[in-house]
């Protein structure tokens, strides 16, 4: 259990896939204008890091790595190399899954996330966050806790960013620095501020 | 042979995870643009719509 709120909190505030690591940055910058939004896309990316990389580590594990299909007699068989292949499609397929029941369910929300729901399957947060599952080589738990956490954690960071965005609309920005240069720059502070708890030791 | 036959099987289960959604729908597997099923409007989901205008989606 330890290990779990270890990896969870980690890759919350450590391990930022948003700010540690600078991934999804275009979905980042791009959505981050209003909380509403945000929170909707945030929950989005729990929902699809929390379940895809999960899956993706059945299917490392069990299927892909090589000796997983011992059981079947193919112990020698490595298919490592369709890692990436298999977890696009796991992604694309979560991806889809998702656009169908927010049209159903939450059709305001779906027509506001618009290009950047099917865009998700290319994020790089999500399919990084499969990717660092593989390398770290987390068992099934602990890649439930990571997927939960880096989803978490890139939510929190655009809510974050969106919180400031809106409070800077009333800000006097200097005329060269408006719209994406100010974002930039508040990116950079945000990510500042999480790496000064990496002196926290957890 | 093995290796390409379990090649072979996990990139079909791939590609039919890519097109869940359109086999959830109950749409045929194919489309794109310029590559749309008989009978359908070729333009009608083009991105390049706008920029182009119909004629040259």
């Amino acid at each position: 259990m330890g290990d779990f709120i270890d990896i969870f909190f980690r890759s919350v505030f450590l391990e930022n896939l948003a700010l540690a690591y600078f991934l999804g940055m275009c979905t980042f910058l791009a959505v981050s204008k209003q909380i509403k939004t945000t929170l909707g896309l945030g929950v989005a990316v729990i929902v699809v890091e929390g379940i895809s990389v999960p899956l993706n580590n059945l299917i490392f594990n069990g299927v892909l790595r090589q000796g997983a299909l011992d059981w079947a007699g193919l112990g020698q068989m490595d298919f490592s190399y369709l890692g990436l292949l298999s977890q696009i499609a796991v992604i694309a397929a979560m991806i889809q899954i998702l656009e169908i029941v927010l049209n159903r369910f939450f059709p305001a929300l779906y027509n506001t996330l618009g290009i950047y729901l099917p865009l998700l399957t290319v994020n790089c947060a999500i399919l990084g966050a499969s990717l660092f599952m593989v390398q770290r080589d987390y068992s099934f738990t602990e890649s439930v806790a990571y997927g939960l956490g880096a989803g978490f954690g890139w939510a929190l960071a655009i809510v974050a960013l969106a919180g400031l965005r809106e409070k800077m609309k009333y800000s006097d920005i200097p005329a060269g620095l408006q719209g994406l240069g100010i974002t930039f720059i508040t990116t950079g502070l945000i990510s500042l501020a999480f790496m000064g708890i990496a002196g926290i030791t957890l | 042979m093995g290796l390409f036959i379990g090649t072979l099987i996990i990139v079909g289960l791939c590609c039919l995870a890519m097109g869940i959604g359109q086999l959830i729908a109950g749409r045929p597997l194919a489309g794109g643009c310029g590559n749309k099923p008989a009978g359908t409007p070729r333009c009608e989901s083009c991105p390049k719509r706008k920029i182009s205008g119909d004629s040259r989606c």
